[in-house]
């Protein structure tokens, strides 16, 4: 296949003798004149064309390995305008453009190398995106993290929840790359991606603690140019319950009441406990903010069976009194041996 | 829809125009996430004026944001042109813009007379 020479060192106004910086001053000098971000709808077309052939130039000119590559060509373009690729210089898969390189793509109606280019240095790889940040290569997407609010009851049980994200997801139409043919696509405007709801159903294991992240392998981020989607974190939050408060990672504490003659002739209470019930002996004598503990009633520990359960005293003094209540009070302040103060 | 999913769906809100329709808006983290930068630099670009919020809010941005905000990235990577020079150019093209659209309809009512 024959195809038109293009004189690089034309495009970018320098002599072939130009060194490596002269070659970079000339083009940052062009790519600032003719930079299509710079130029009004009425010049802008112009300004692609031009910046795609100064980008070429620059390509090829600025990279040592490809210029001596091209330099090789020299007395064979003297000879004729037209060119016939060297065996084996054909389209490449995976051949990209150099780091730093311009991203004709995000112009929207400006398109890859010209043949020239591709027949020597071989093709692009992929589509162009990315805000022209460079060489364009497969690039995982980013990982997402999310909350999830949790019960305790949902703690000691496992949670299995459905949820709905709303989202990133690769453009339907244009398939991530932004563009359809010379178009910008009209679906997502260029960006390549679209807002997407869906549903995932999250297992979030039995003893989850606040903190905990639950990772959902490939839910995140769509990946770039072919690159693997990231990951979707699900940050575990506990709300507050209203009885238990969760003490030492592990351990839980609650508050019972008893009445004053339970607190000092002891007794048997039965407790709520996290999922279920327990019994706790109250001895003779107990004292107000006294703390008992009920093994194994706390919160589960991965592969060790739970915490324990705090129990604090509290000692509940009745508002009123009968008569007779009263009386049985005076009798025992006559008679009580201990002086409270 | 479940509770505690806040930090995704926070990105994106909705708000009602004047004429009634309802309109996309991204938060700042949400513009942040859409556009590979970090929040850090979204915020600069609104201090700087690059890029405004839409009318009565502070921190909620139209979707064609983030069009602009490829624009400021592609001169600031390509070009090394810093915020400051890309408030100045970017409002020079809007003012030739604004000016070669007057020269047009100049032209053609020239044409018409």
């Amino acid at each position: 296949m024959a195809v038109k020479f293009r004189d690089y060192y034309e495009v970018l106004g320098v002599p072939r003798t130009a060194s490596a910086e002269e070659i970079k001053k000339a083009y940052r000098k062009l790519a600032r004149k003719y930079h299509p971000d710079l130029h009004t709808s009425a010049g802008k077309a112009e300004a692609e064309g031009k910046f795609k052939e100064i980008n070429e130039a620059n390509e090829v000119l600025g990279d040592p390995k490809k210029r001596a590559k091209y330099d090789q060509l020299g007395p064979q373009w003297q000879e004729g305008m037209d060119f016939t690729p060297p065996p084996g210089g054909g389209p490449r898969p995976g051949a990209g453009p150099r780091e730093g390189a311009f991203d004709f793509e995000d112009f929207g109606g400006v398109g890859g190398f010209s043949d020239f280019f591709e027949s020597l240095f071989g093709g692009r790889a992929g589509g162009g995106r990315g805000f022209g940040r460079g060489a364009v290569r497969p690039r995982r997407g980013s990982d997402v993290e999310s909350e999830m609010e949790l019960t305790l009851e949902e703690v000691i049980q496992g949670a299995k929840r459905r949820v709905r994200l709303q989202g990133q997801a690769l453009c339907p139409v244009c398939n991530g790359r932004g563009i359809l043919g010379q178009q910008t696509c009209p679906r997502c405007g260029g960006t390549g991606r679209v807002l997407q709801e869906r549903e995932l159903t999250v297992n979030i294991p039995l003893g989850a603690r606040e903190g905990d992240r639950v990772r959902l392998a490939g839910q995140g981020e769509p990946g770039e140019e072919g690159g693997p989607p990231g990951d979707l974190f699900i940050r575990v939050r506990l709300l507050p319950h209203p009885r238990f408060n969760i003490v030492n990672e592990n351990d839980l504490e609650t508050e019972v009441e008893v009445m004053p003659w339970e607190a000092v002739l002891g007794t048997e209470v039965r407790i709520q406990t996290l999922g279920g019930e327990g019994v706790l002996k109250i001895p003779p004598g107990s004292r107000g903010g006294q703390r008992f503990r009920l093994r194994g009633k706390g919160l589960p520990i991965r592969g060790k069976g739970r915490g324990d359960l705090y129990v604090r005293l509290k000692i509940n003094v009745p508002p009123q009194v009968t008569p007779e209540e009263r009386h049985l009070y005076e009798e025992l302040a006559r008679l009580a041996k201990e002086k409270p103060r | 829809m479940m509770r505690g999913m806040k930090s995704i769906q926070k990105w994106v809100l909705y708000r009602t125009d004047d004429s009634g329709e309802e309109i996309c808006c991204l938060t700042l983290e949400g513009l942040a996430r859409f556009t590979h930068l970090s929040i850090g630099s979204v915020r600069r670009m609104k201090e700087e004026g690059l890029i405004a919020p839409i009318e009565g809010e502070d921190l909620l941005f139209p979707q064609e944001a983030i069009r602009r905000i490829a624009k400021i990235e592609r001169l600031r990577n390509q070009l090394q042109v810093d915020l400051g020079g890309i408030d100045i150019i970017l409002d020079l093209m809007d003012r030739m813009e604004k000016m070669e659209r007057e020269i047009d309809a100049l032209r053609r009512e020239r044409l018409l007379r």
